[in-house]
């Protein structure tokens, strides 16, 4: 498994990603609508129910009361108390209707013209709508074997009752709704603004720029982010601030010296008397240009590997046709060496990059594999989309004791022609990989070395992987 | 020619000021940066070299407030920060070149010479004769002596740049910044070898020279008689 970071292009500032505050907003009002309609429908059923329950005991006790008279007084009296009731209101504003009839179709009494659909002998009950169009709660019984009787009570006052409860409940429902949406955007918007400002200044700081720190004064944990985020940014300034500073100023101080002794080696060499020979000055002057090389090749590993994971600075860069330029730069060096190189650049392999640094990194290979090559030898270099860059050679190949430590600073190896070097080559394309969040290795190969430099995900369970 | 040399270490503005005299150039000396950004605000120059670490000011913002003002002289860099990205920095600043300390006089003074050059804005015509060479910019074809010379895209590159640079040095930095587009030395001999591919194609069948190796700096095309 190989650990290291992967490095995508930075997004745009604002780039259109979703809120999870929008989200949470969005769910929770879905939540409040569900349990408000769900409240809304049992308040409404129970209310129904307690209705019918009502409408049913009223009847019931009604009918149980004209039984009665029907029992002492008989049916004489029955009828003439069914039409006095008839005339009546009830407080709760339900009208009593009745009807007493034979069984065989003669009405005896009542208020209501027609027999509804209710059958006496089972002692039916519920909603029924009358021949008048009234709707009313009824219960049809047989009083005796020839007398059928019919009760019911209106429930229009109920009805509206119900619906004004309705309309009471919707309002106030849609009010909670409202207000909790409202209250809702607002601290969606508040929360969504303090994380961006947050974000923001992380893609200010990664840019270069000097970011506005984002607000920690709130004592929550947005707060605290913001507070962990000012102290990591601040941090990752100075500290870029620092390197860069001491890097200046090392160089500062040991070149500046240098270049004084170079300008006295070429005083010297100036005035030299006719006939001295000038080899030992020209060999100081050659010595000052190796230090100055092997600091700033030590200047720019230090660079690089700081910036690992850092997008700044990285553009998309067209990698097949800066391959194809190094190709045609070193033809010639390795037709002189007597070393054939070939070359296999699949096109339009690209990734987001240093263009200087990534020319740096694949020359310096070739640099590596011209030099350790013999005579009659060759050295090829394959792009491929992945990016996936390799450079191999059928020379010696590297040593068995150097292989643990082929990318460490100052590993040098024997080379063909004797050729000197600071062994800073490889550690700096090293570092330049982990800079593009790639990983180099030098992986097993029959003859000579064989270099490998794709991302870190690509390199999972391969041999290679770091 | 008369310039102007922004650079706190005495020894080195000593050295360079000596060097430019004896090719008969004129140096004006600025210790500090303001008092450099007021006197090419003041007096005209052919060119301004700039060192970048000043004690009172980087030298990055002293190009910005000279291009701000409109002060139009090409500007090099002279510095101890010499690393390929020291370089692109300094020209995305607006720097015209950039030369590392220490440096070669040579070269100090062929890219002066050919910033003076491109800023007085001698612009080629369409052919460019030098001596025996001919150089055929829109065809891209090269002559010696009215013999055309096969060359391939990338030694042609080359040649046109000998031909536009004709009588002066051209450093291995500026054939690697302008025709190659590498701001780094690769450290192997590969601007060499390219060259001694065009020199054998210049030369071949000419009893003559076509390129002089100007020691420790770079290449001069000759007239080729």
């Amino acid at each position: 498994m190989v650990a290291g970071p992967s490095l995508t292009l930075p997004l745009p500032p604002g780039s259109h990603r979703r809120s999870i505050f929008g989200v949470l907003l969005g769910r929770a009002l879905l939540f409040t609508l569900a349990a408000l309609a769900l409240l809304f429908g049992v308040t409404v059923w129970e209310s129904w129910q307690a209705t019918e329950r009502s409408l049913a005991a009223t009847v019931d006790t009604d009918i149980a009361g004209l039984a009665d008279i029907y029992a002492i007084n008989g049916e004489g009296e029955l009828l003439a108390r069914l039409a006095d009731r008839s005339t009546m209101i009830g407080l709760e504003g339900r009208q009593a209707r009745y009807l007493a009839m034979r069984p065989d179709g003669p009405r005896l009494a009542g208020n209501i013209a027609a027999w509804p659909d209710l059958a006496p002998a089972l002692s039916e009950q519920g909603f029924v709508t009358l021949d008048d169009g009234t709707a009313v709660y009824a219960r049809a019984t047989r009083l005796a074997p020839g007398l059928n009787l019919l009760v019911a009570r209106t429930y229009e006052r109920d009805w509206q009752a119900l619906v004004r409860m309705m309309v009471l409940f919707g309002a106030g429902a849609l009010g909670v709704v409202l207000v909790t949406f409202a209250m809702g955007r607002r601290a969606a918007s508040t929360l969504r603004r303090r994380v961006k400002d947050i974000s923001r200044a992380f893609r200010v700081a990664e840019d270069g720029g000097r970011p506005d720190l984002p607000d920690s004064a709130y004592d929550d944990e947005i707060g605290e982010l913001a507070e962990l985020s000012t102290r990591s940014i601040t941090r990752s300034a100075n500290l870029a601030h620092t390197h860069r500073h001491m890097s200046d100023h090392i160089a500062h101080e040991i070149r500046t010296p240098l270049t004084h002794l170079d300008g006295r080696l070429v005083s010297a060499l100036r005035t030299l008397p006719p006939g001295s020979d000038p080899a030992v000055l020209e060999q100081g002057r050659k010595d000052i240009r190796g230090v100055v090389t092997m600091l700033d090749s030590l200047l720019d590993i230090a660079s690089s590997e700081a910036r690992v994971g850092d997008p700044a600075g990285l553009i998309e860069v067209d990698l097949s046709a800066l391959a194809d330029d190094l190709v045609d730069l070193y033809a010639g060096s390795a037709e002189e060496a007597g070393i054939t190189l070939r070359s296999v650049i699949e096109p339009g392999v690209r990734l987001p990059g240093e263009a200087m640094q990534l020319t740096r990194l694949i020359s310096n290979l070739l640099d590596n594999a011209l030099k350790y090559v013999p005579r009659g030898g060759q050295v090829s270099l394959a792009v491929a989309h992945g990016p996936v860059i390799e450079v191999r050679d059928d020379g010696p190949g590297v040593e068995p004791a150097l292989r643990g430590t082929v990318f460490a600073r100052f590993t040098k190896g024997q080379t063909a022609g004797g050729h000197s070097s600071h062994g800073l080559g490889l550690a700096l394309a090293r570092a330049i990989a982990l800079r593009h969040g790639m990983h180099i290795a030098l992986v097993k190969s029959r003859q000579g070395a064989h270099f490998v430099i794709k991302p870190h995900a690509m390199w999972e369970g391969e041999e290679g992987a770091a | 020619m008369k310039l102007l040399y922004i650079e706190d270490n005495a020894e080195a503005a000593a050295d360079l000021t000596a060097l430019l005299a004896r090719q008969g150039t004129q140096v004006v000396w600025e210790m500090r940066g303001a008092d450099g950004l007021r006197r090419a605000a003041l007096e005209p120059f052919d060119a301004i070299i700039l060192d970048r670490m000043l004690p009172d000011m980087d030298g990055l913002e002293i190009v910005q407030k000279l291009r701000d003002s409109g002060v139009g002289a090409p500007v090099l860099m002279l510095s101890a920060l010499g690393r390929a990205s020291n370089r692109v920095e300094g020209l995305d600043a607006g720097v015209d070149d950039y030369l590392a300390k220490p440096y070669e006089p040579d070269e100090l003074t062929a890219r002066l010479k050919a910033l003076v050059r491109r800023a007085e804005g001698r612009t080629h015509s369409a052919i460019i004769i030098y001596g025996q060479f001919e150089c055929h910019v829109k065809a891209r074809t090269a002559f010696r002596r009215n013999q055309h010379i096969a060359l391939s895209p990338k030694e042609f590159e080359l040649f046109r740049y000998f031909m536009e640079n004709a009588g002066d040095t051209v450093t291995r930095d500026m054939l690697l910044r302008d025709v190659w587009k590498m701001n780094f030395d690769p450290q192997t001999n590969v601007v060499d070898v390219n060259i001694g591919r065009l020199r054998r194609k210049l030369e071949s069948g000419f009893a003559t020279p076509a390129l002089e190796t100007i020691w420790g700096s770079g290449y001069r095309l000759t007239r080729g008689d």
